[in-house]
């Protein structure tokens, strides 16, 4: 069975009397395992797409499984378990909690999980040092830099030790370096604790990490390249 | 316990608009409990003063209340010895009432010279348990002089002289010791006059009593009214003014078997304590006042804060924090701002009314209309700092809820896209 799948997947929205249609007719299955981007220019609906896949916004057609589940079908609360429980989020903006520290922010979700404080300080500790900021788990936010912070987001989206991973453009706002070794650490996790990971970009450099490519153009599927990472 | 980390970082970031929403509690708490200690004295001074005074249950003879002439030797008890035993005699009025004591009331005008003015008179026994705020504020001489060959008991002759208060004797140019003649209309109708020795100049501090009463012994009273034995009323102070209704209801066939109808002090008392109850809802409406207007401060300061903290909310709830726990995150924010205003609104506010209960306030002449003193003291009771504290951190909780149930209807997609990214 598919990790997510999504069937005729449609998403429309209505703006004053124009209805824009973000997202037409994308069926896809994601596999356990897997890194799959999804490129495209800006406007034709990655960041929608993304949403559906991660319960955040609803389909106004189609359906987006999680497992077996139908997602629009289930109620808030138990879309925030899902997100909780079976997936991470990386955005673009980063989007820590700027009053907490690093140690705090990667803490956050094990705690809205009701996990024991000793298993928390235990893996909040290994991913901050698999992430390299083990020295900097006291700062806050804006005492980092924009790679640091990306990383400390990634940490955080791998605590509860999710199904997949959604980044959306988790490269945008860093220079090419700082996204590189992002990324790296990205393709790492996955290579070796098979961590899903499904990411939006427009940029083609970063595209030699994935296993799949997800072409989109106007909101539709305009082809799919299947490769073996690097 | 870390949202409630978040909650005070939150308060810690957010300075300025903490810091009204604190203030809006503060002031609220320190209105609420100094106007309450306020109420709290007047109503402390009605009753230890005023139904110290009244006594808790009055004994009179039955249509006393219609009467037209308040002084009229009709409504006199014949024998009020006579019922004070019988009274006495009952078990359960023996248990309940710590003091009974006959009164006799008249009209007089008090002469001196070319001076004079027209008084009431008060015929009571020298030891008299009411009257206190008379009697502890003697000025010269006492109360009324027993006569030196009584016992340690005063009995309805005991006193020879007359207490006045120091504003009449001015009036009447009198100095203690002289003699002042004080003329009644006697049981037979006909104009009645005797000479008594000033031995008492009071000044209890209440217009009422001041510009309007003058003592003198019960025997005197008698004498002079041409009523021996007699009395205008029974006082009787119960160990708990708040069983009088009960009391009377129980002794009521015995005395009615006798001509006489029993009051108790909420039904003496009426119209003050119709005023006592307007001062309660007079501080209600205030409180009321208050709570809206600091909620509305304080609904509006949230808001913004709240507001600015969608994108954080937005990414709390991306990350599994359920509605639920968003709403309570936000409320637990507005109870610590709460909590914080009201210690510091008590903080502030106990002092102020501890100064006004050590100190008083004088309020001149609008103390009248209660009988009390013109100062009034103010009082500090848990009931009141307890209420003002529990009100203060209410209002914040209140004044949360509408920003965290704004917070929580808003689409989590929404919160996402505030964050420009």
């Amino acid at each position: 069975m598919p990790l997510v799948e999504l069937q005729q997947v449609e998403k429309d929205y209505q703006l004053g009397e124009t209805v824009i249609h973000a997202v037409r007719g994308v069926s896809l299955s994601i596999e356990r395992g897997e890194l799959l981007s999804i490129v495209g220019p800006s406007g034709c609906g990655k960041t929608t797409l993304l949403n559906m896949m991660g319960c955040i916004d609803k389909p106004t057609r189609g359906k987006v499984l999680f497992g077996d589940q139908d997602v629009a079908l289930l109620s808030d609360a138990a879309q925030a378990d899902i997100r909780l429980h079976r997936i991470g989020f990386i955005f673009q903006a980063f989007n820590l909690v700027p009053v907490l520290t690093v140690r705090e922010n990667v803490e956050l979700p094990m705690i809205l999980a009701g996990k024991p404080k000793e298993e928390r300080s235990r893996i909040v500790d290994s991913l901050l040092s698999a992430v390299g900021l083990m020295q900097f788990k006291s700062h806050r936010p804006s005492e980092l830099s924009g790679g640091q912070r990306q990383r400390v987001a990634i940490a955080r989206a791998l605590v509860n030790s999710p199904d997949v991973v959604i980044a959306d453009e988790p490269t945008a706002n860093l220079d090419s370096a700082t996204g590189n070794e992002v990324l790296d650490v990205i393709h790492r996790l996955n290579e070796e604790q098979k961590v899903t990971f499904i990411f939006s970009t427009h940029n083609p450099d970063i595209l030699r990490y994935a296993n799949r490519v997800v072409r989109l153009k106007d909101g539709e599927i305009d082809g799919i390249d299947s490769r073996e990472a690097k | 316990m870390l949202f409630l980390r978040l909650a005070i970082l939150n308060i810690r970031k957010y300075k300025r608009r903490s810091a009204i929403i604190i203030f809006s509690v503060l002031l609220s708490v320190v209105v609420m409990v100094t106007v309450g200690g306020m109420m709290d004295g007047v109503r402390r001074s009605f009753f230890s003063e005023l139904l110290q005074q009244s006594g808790h249950l009055q004994i009179h003879t039955a249509g006393w209340e219609s009467r037209l002439d308040p002084y009229s030797i009709k409504y006199l008890i014949h024998d009020p010895d006579k019922i004070i035993s019988t009274l006495e005699a009952h078990s359960v009025f023996a248990e309940r009432a710590v003091h009974v004591e006959p009164i006799l009331h008249f009209g007089a005008l008090l002469v001196n010279g070319d001076k004079n003015v027209a008084m009431e008179g008060q015929g009571v026994l020298p030891d008299t348990s009411f009257f206190d705020r008379v009697r502890s504020h003697m000025l010269e001489g006492t109360f009324l002089q027993k006569s030196a060959a009584q016992s340690s008991a005063a009995t309805a002759t005991d006193g020879s002289g007359i207490a006045l208060s120091a504003s009449t004797a001015k009036l009447l140019n009198l100095k203690l010791g002289d003699q002042v003649v004080v003329l009644v209309q006697d049981s037979t109708g006909s104009p009645y006059y005797l000479s008594y020795p000033l031995t008492g100049i009071f000044h209890a501090g209440v217009t009422e009593i001041d510009e309007g009463n003058f003592f003198l012994s019960l025997g005197n009273a008698q004498q002079l009214l041409d009523v021996s034995g007699q009395a205008s009323e029974i006082r009787i102070t119960l160990r708990d003014p708040n069983s009088a209704a009960a009391t009377a209801a129980l002794l009521d066939p015995t005395l009615n078997d006798a001509g006489l109808s029993i009051q108790t002090w909420r039904q003496i008392n009426g119209s003050l304590i119709v005023f006592i109850d307007m001062g309660d809802l007079f501080t209600l409406v205030i409180n009321i006042f208050i709570v809206i207007v600091a909620a509305t401060v304080i609904t509006n300061s949230i808001l913004m804060t709240v507001f600015e903290r969608i994108p954080v909310f937005g990414t709390l709830r991306a990350i599994g924090l359920k509605r639920r726990q968003l709403f309570w995150m936000i409320i637990d924010e507005g109870f610590l701002l709460g909590l914080a205003g009201s210690i510091l609104g008590l903080a502030l506010g106990i002092p102020f009314v501890l100064y006004f209960q050590i100190h008083g306030l004088d309020v001149g002449a609008m103390s009248t209309a209660l009988g009390t003193g013109t100062i009034y003291h103010f009082a500090l009771t848990p009931v009141n700092v307890t209420e003002s504290f529990l009100a203060g951190t209410l209002i914040a909780v209140v004044g949360s809820l509408y920003a965290a149930w704004v917070s929580v209807r808003m689409r989590l997609i929404e919160t996402l896209q505030r964050q420009g990214a």
